[in-house]
């Protein structure tokens, strides 16, 4: 139990760490740079009803589930 | 087999709503799916889907979506055939050997979604129903963008209630609240962030919080061995974090590569990794091919024992081979075409296949009669923006 406290503060200090250094952004991209964003190939999840389905399949043939890409922000290409 | 099937659909199905949301604009859209998946331990299951979106007026869209499984579960009817004292101990569960399918599942999802400039919400409801075991979920998720959409984040929970009523009417010890019926419930929340690195690059960072109380057990699994013939005894919480990390760049004009990166660990002592490489090729502007390679890797809980080390007394039995330390691999292709007979090409067909294997493992082996499982799946979907 002790073990998992550990590990479970440093991944959300991980996150938060990596939040905050994606907030303050590493570059600005501007709206007319977004093309490529705009393109299927460029989605997080292409595939969107295999990642459906391979959630599914992952989770039950395999011991752990969460943080998949099913769950995600936008592109940023509006 | 049957049991995570049952379970971990709510899951997919709770994610899904939120990325439709999140991936644009809200559209008017129908799209219908067929997914199969069989392996070489008995499972078969073939799921269609049909999903319709409806944007209602300026800022509100609503989307619902009905799926079924059609599964079979040879390893539910067969057991493990271990014998114990001269006898076999045959399956304990409702099915017998009989032909077709063992079960049925009927899924809809409704959700409604609001969207105003860079910020869109979304909640919903969710439902599974089995002859031997129903699901209940909320869900909802927020997104907003900030400095011009560079930065997106976004922020979700789920709550669920799940029972079990097994076919063979076992007093089901450590449900909810003590219900021999089986209940458990399941908080989950989860968070990411998308920053966009440069034109053609962008990172995403994903977290999960999933707590699940109740009988975590199954009511169909059971260990044979040199020393106990035993149903699964699980603890009764499990709290469950997972982090990963995702790169996607385009890399020319016609191939873009994705890398990810996950981290799980729980209070049972698994924890796993989980790395994926994908590549994506534009072969013309309305045709996409792609390839995966997907390898898994995850530790033993800290109930796991080697299997014929369990005694009558251990508080916990697992016959699982999820609980136990092993490996997988899954390599895939797809493809996406969107016909240009189609008015701004609003039609789009994607197909998937992909295999999925795992080293050889004690526990596979005990229940299954195989040492490894061997696994293929695919997807076919059709959708239609209006």
């Amino acid at each position: 139990m002790i073990r998992l406290e550990n590990l479970k503060k440093n991944i959300i200090n991980i996150f938060i760490l990596l939040s905050i250094v994606f907030f303050t952004g590493c570059s600005h991209v501007a709206p007319y740079e977004k093309e490529s964003f705009a393109t299927h190939k460029m989605l997080s999840a292409p595939m969107m009803e295999r990642s459906a389905f391979e959630t599914h399949v992952f989770a039950i043939r395999e011991g752990s589930f969460g943080a998949e890409s099913g769950f995600a922000g936008g592109c940023g290409c509006k | 087999m049957q049991i995570i099937f049952k379970y971990l659909f709510v899951v997919v199905a709770l994610l899904l709503a939120p990325l439709k949301s999140m991936a644009g604009s809200f559209k008017d859209q129908i799209a219908v799916s067929y997914s199969t998946y069989s392996d070489n331990v008995g499972v078969k299951i073939f799921s269609p889907a049909i999903s319709l979106q409806k944007k209602l007026s300026e800022h509100w869209g609503l989307s619902t979506a009905f799926a079924i499984d059609a599964m079979t579960a040879a390893s539910i009817r067969n057991g493990n055939g271990k014998v114990k004292d001269g006898v076999i101990v045959d399956a304990v569960s409702g099915a017998s050997g009989r032909a077709g399918f063992d079960d049925f599942r009927v899924a809809p999802t409704v959700s409604l979604t609001y969207e105003n400039d860079d910020f869109s919400a979304n909640f919903g409801t969710y439902y599974s129903g089995e002859i031997d075991f129903d699901t209940i979920a909320g869900f909802a998720s927020v997104t907003n963008g900030f400095n011009d959409a560079n930065t997106i984040v976004s922020i979700g929970g789920s709550y669920e209630l799940a029972e079990w009523s097994p076919t063979t009417n076992r007093v089901l010890i450590g449900g909810l609240n003590d219900d021999p019926s089986g209940a458990k419930s399941q908080v989950q929340v989860n968070a990411s962030v998308m920053q966009l690195i440069n034109p053609t690059s962008y990172l995403q960072l994903r977290y999960s919080y999933i707590n699940q109380e109740g009988y975590l057990s199954s009511p169909y699994r059971y260990l044979v061995s040199d020393t106990v013939a035993q149903f699964d005894r699980y603890p009764g919480v499990r709290t469950s974090y997972a982090t990963a990390l995702q790169y996607v760049t385009q890399l020319g004009e016609d191939f873009s590569a994705h890398a990810e990166y996950r981290y799980y660990a729980d209070n049972w002592d698994v924890q796993s990794h989980t790395v994926q490489g994908q590549l994506f090729y534009d072969l013309m502007h309305n045709l996409m091919i792609g390839t995966r390679l997907r390898v898994y890797n995850q530790s033993k809980s800290s109930f796991t024992k080697k299997i014929n080390e369990y005694e009558y007394d251990d508080a916990f039995i697992v016959s699982d081979y999820r609980l136990s330390a092993f490996q997988s691999i899954d390599t895939g292709l797809s493809l996406s075409y969107r016909p240009g007979f189609f008015p701004d090409e609003n039609m789009a067909i994607e197909m998937t296949y992909d295999w999925f294997t795992t080293d050889e493992n004690a526990y596979i082996e005990n229940w299954y009669g195989e040492t490894q499982i061997k696994a293929e799946y695919a997807t076919i979907s059709l959708s239609y923006a209006f």
